[in-house]
């Protein structure tokens, strides 16, 4: 019997681990954004905790800080602490009515004795706060299926065996009891001691079971007194673990009853860590000591975990995320940790106050973590930092995170040279990208400045889960956000056509160059721009020459402006702006149904810089210092024509309906109409005007050609959401 | 510690709620505070005026059975607190596989806790999950005393050009004025349909510039609160009612 139980066991173990839960998420929609230096977390999570720390962003999680620190301080990772980080233990299953793999194969064996079937187990408990606790952990499923299967193993008789089973359905019971206010609260279910009569191994796992039903059930006082009594009865198979489980009463009624129990807990479990027979739990009653001074002394418990994360070589990982999790007890409750242990005064100075701190601090200690701090937060080459920076060899998990920041504060003369020699390096996107940023900002002309803006794309993330990003193995490179600003508002015209044709920018970059130059100029009514670029723009997408060559063909300005319009109703892609990352998901000739099609705005908005950018720009936004006085003016002049611009509904609807009213038999009227609708639906909202231009469309294409195609398509027209 | 200001600030919202029309939640606060997964210690609040929403917890319908999630970070409220339960429906597209039942009973479970007054459902139904919500709101309300109003959170998008919501058996649709991706809000301009017209959910830390009056105002804080937090909400509120 017992080998048919240790067969199912083991299937149930097997058939659970297959069918576990997959990923669960909502809301939306979620639109993937190009990430070039990851804010919150390095893309090479191995590499990072092999101690290529890059450069290091104030902003990533704690536990990158907590590992930059240690590489920075020289204390390092061990391999083994490097793989416990990288496997990132995941607690419990906080999820009820999903039964976990414990509870799941407990339920499975013990209906093999003949109990009747449960279809689950709730295992939390719920408490006066509104908190809920797991009050039944996946050990004791576990434990109790294996100790049954055991008892099976030695010989016992089934109807002992469904005694025994029955008893701990009584200790399970305890849970979950109802949550008040119910009509009747639940009593405690103890199960009864046994008579002097039962076999002994009987008495002594009833015992063990009344104690824990009566921990399971909140008597925490009462199963202290029992686990102690069965730590004296050497003759119970469970005298080894009755002290730490006597703990854990301890802590249980000290965390959610009386705080006052703590020191008889932490008491206990010296007593566990002074006896060497309970060594197998040792380690998990160093844990608890330190969870419990955790919750009852905050303070005190992370000055302790503080000093093993600063200077323990090996097997400091759990301490590592105790550290952690503590911090962020802090950071959830909006108080600041006390920062009486240079790492954790480190981590507060990297995430919230840098500045003199930080510059005071590497004065008094002349550390690594510290002269990183200082630079990451110094506005002025302080000379006595700046000298210290230099001094950083190229070997230090902290050079490049030193070398960029001082770069960053050096004069332009002096930071060129040394930025291009660091270019010559060999180093992962994430880094290269910042590198490259830092040398676009200096960019003596035009040229320079096209040379550095491209980056490569190094991952993609949803908006606002940074924490799952996808690396990008391509090597797509697209603008980010200094690049875009720049090229979005500052360069006018007569400058951005040159870029379009730059070949220090790939294909992909000089198409969204030349599409905003063109579209820009036909909204400016600039014809010798928009003719100028557009052989350019038909060599980059040949789909738009029958459109552009109709535009370069049409003998007056009203055919030309039905001809521009005709191109972008058919290219919903078509806009005046410079994208950063990816941009438009859609290809140019495709409906975007998220509405990303032609333009909301046709200036350029003030373009809000990404966290690892602002490193560098500190705050304010990126300048091309290059560009003359008279080239900003245009850009500036430029940009204000463009934002009295109509939006894009209505001008796409105006120019048709105004084309279809004079040249009826134009064989692309019926269909421009219907696409003037369609642009008022699916466009990015509108304007005072939009309404009425798309009403009109649609009632001149009923009208007009009410039998074609075109008007069968178009059933409706929408009223427009202005922007 | 009493919050003081609180108290005076907070008869401009109760004055601009008595001209316009019946309030769905008659007798419930005009102000509630959402209290997220995080411990929340609120014994500071004004119970007499400032209601606590506590996420109660989440429920994740699936083709399998429905999963529920409670809430695991303490609440601590002064006595008297009038307590809306929020559960947060996570269905990953797949809600309609759970069956309307189930997922209404797990719900209806958070109503039971001590103190509560009043249910929210907090769920961005995609659109094929509509018919699924629509059912599940009206099985919910069956289950649900008849005197507990039932109160869900809906995105902007749903109280403008989408009437889809019209007609279901909740007391407020209360649009959610942050996090609001794409979408916008111009400021001070109201939406369609009665169900959202009478509250709004709006962010400590992207408070907009109007809102229009006489709304029951649901303050969501992305860190833990403090009376500093709320008392700023609060100011901001007393403007916002004499802007109109």
């Amino acid at each position: 019997m017992a080998k048919r139980f240790l067969i199912l066991f083991s299937i149930f173990i097997t058939v659970g681990a297959l069918i576990g839960p997959d990923d669960l998420s909502s809301c939306g929609p979620f639109l993937p954004e190009t990430v070039f230096t990851p804010k919150s977390a390095p893309l090479d999570e191995p590499r990072f905790f092999r101690g290529q720390l890059d450069i290091l962003q104030p902003q990533y999680r704690r536990i990158y800080l907590i590992a930059a620190y240690r590489y920075l301080a020289g204390v390092g990772l061990s391999l083994t602490d490097q793989r416990a980080l990288l496997a990132k233990p995941s607690g419990p299953d906080f999820w009820m009515g999903r039964d976990s793999l414990a509870v799941h194969g407990w339920l499975q064996v013990r209906v093999q004795v003949g109990a009747p079937p449960l279809d689950q187990i709730n295992t939390f408990k719920f408490l006066p706060d509104y908190a809920n606790i797991l009050n039944c952990g996946d050990d004791a499923f576990s434990n109790a299926a294996a100790t049954l299967i055991e008892r099976s193993r030695a010989g016992a008789s089934h109807d002992d065996l469904r005694v025994w089973v029955a008893a701990q359905d009584q200790v399970f019971a305890n849970c979950s009891p109802p949550e008040p206010p119910q009509p009747k609260q639940a009593e405690p279910s103890i199960p009864v001691p046994l008579p002097a009569t039962a076999a002994r191994w009987m008495q002594v796992d009833r015992d063990y079971q009344i104690a824990a039903a009566k921990f399971y059930a909140g008597q925490f006082d009462a199963a202290f007194t029992d686990f102690q009594r069965i730590a004296g009865d050497r003759s119970s198979p469970w005298h080894v673990i009755a002290p730490y489980l006597a703990a854990r009463a301890l802590i249980r009624k000290a965390t959610i009853v009386d705080a006052a129990a703590a020191p008889a807990a932490q008491e206990q479990l010296r007593k566990v860590l002074a006896d060497p027979a309970a060594a197998e739990w040792h380690a998990s009653a160093r844990g608890l000591s330190r969870f419990l001074r955790a919750r009852t002394e905050p303070a005190r418990a992370l000055g302790e975990v503080a000093r093993i994360v600063e200077s323990q070589k090996s097997g400091a990982a759990a301490a590592m995320q105790d550290y952690r999790i503590m911090l962020d007890w802090y950071g959830n409750r909006s108080q600041d940790a006390p920062r009486d242990d240079d790492i954790t005064d480190w981590i507060e100075a990297m995430q919230y106050t840098g500045d003199e701190h930080a510059l005071a601090k590497w004065r008094a200690t002349r550390s690594l973590p510290w002269l990183v701090a200082a630079l990451t937060y110094a506005d002025q080459p302080d000379p006595e930092l700046m000298a210290a920076a230099a001094q950083v060899a190229e070997n230090s998990p902290g050079f490049r995170t030193v070398a960029f920041h001082r770069l960053r504060l050096m004069p332009p003369d002096e930071a060129r040279p040394l930025l291009d020699a660091m270019l010559l390096r060999k180093m992962p996107a994430p880094a290269r990208n910042l590198f490259l940023a830092e040398r676009m900002r200096v960019a003596r002309d035009w040229d320079e400045f096209l040379r550095y803006a491209p980056r490569a794309a190094a991952a993609t993330a949803y908006t606002g889960f940074e924490s799952s990003m996808d690396p990008i193995s391509t090597r797509e490179r697209d603008f980010d956000n200094d690049a875009a600003a720049i090229l979005g508002r500052q360069a006018p015209l007569a400058t951005l056509r040159l870029a379009a044709r730059d070949s220090s920018l790939p294909p992909n970059l000089q198409l969204q160059v030349a599409r905003a130059v063109w579209v820009r100029s036909v909204l400016l009514n600039d014809t010798a721009t928009a003719s100028g670029i557009a052989p350019v723009l038909a060599s980059l997408a040949p789909y738009l020459k029958p459109y552009l060559d109709g535009y370069l063909a049409a003998p007056d300005e009203k055919e030309r402006a039905f001809a521009a319009a005709w191109l972008m109703l058919n290219n919903p892609g078509m806009r005046p702006s410079i994208d950063a990352g990816a941009g438009r998901l859609t290809p140019i000739p495709k409906l975007d149904y998220l509405r990303d099609n032609w333009w909301c705005r046709a200036d350029a908005p003030e373009r809000s810089i990404n966290a690892p950018l602002d490193l560098l720009y500190r705050g304010n936004s990126p300048e091309a210092g290059f560009l003359s006085a008279a080239q900003r003016g245009d850009a500036v002049e430029e940009q204000k024509r463009l934002a009295a611009a109509p939006a894009a509904a209505t001008w796409l609807a105006r120019l048709a309906v105004e084309w279809v009213a004079d040249h009826p038999d134009d064989p692309r009227a019926a269909e421009a109409l219907h696409l003037a609708v369609r642009a008022g639906h699916y466009g990015c909202g509108g304007d005072g005007e939009t309404d009425r231009w798309v009403k009109r469309a649609f009632r001149l294409l009923h009208s007009r050609y009410a039998k074609s195609e075109a008007a069968r398509r178009t059933p409706y027209w929408y009223e427009v959401k202005r922007r | 510690m009493r919050l003081q200001p609180t108290a005076a600030l907070i008869p401009l919202l109760l004055h601009t709620a008595c001209v316009r029309r019946a309030d769905p939640l008659p007798g419930l606060p005009r102000v509630f505070v959402w209290a997220w997964e995080r411990p929340e210690d609120l014994r500071w609040l004004d119970a007499r005026s400032v209601g606590v929403a506590f996420l109660a917890r989440t429920v994740c319908p699936r083709e399998d059975g429905v999963a529920v999630r409670p809430r695991m970070q303490p609440l601590r409220i002064p006595p008297n607190t009038v307590l809306m339960a929020v559960v947060r429906v996570e269905s990953g597209g797949r809600g309609a596989g759970a069956g309307v039942p189930r997922t209404a009973c797990a719900i209806a479970d958070a109503a039971s806790l001590p103190g509560v007054r009043a249910l929210q459902v907090d769920f961005d139904a995609a659109g094929s999950e509509r018919a699924f919500y629509r059912a599940l709101l009206q099985d919910l309300r069956r289950r649900l005393p008849p005197g507990m109003p039932l109160s869900i959170t809906a995105l902007a998008s749903w109280c403008e050009s989408d009437g889809w919501i019209s007609g279901l058996p909740v007391a407020e649709a209360v649009p959610m004025l942050f996090r609001m991706g794409p979408d916008h809000y111009s400021p001070g301009s109201d939406f369609r349909g009665d169900l959202c017209r009478s509250s709004v959910g709006i962010s400590t830390d992207e408070l907009p510039a109007r809102i229009p009056s006489g709304r029951r105002v649901y303050v969501f804080d992305p860190r833990a609160w403090s009376p500093d937090h709320l008392h700023a909400v609060l100011r901001k509120a007393a403007q916002w009612q004499s802007d109109f």
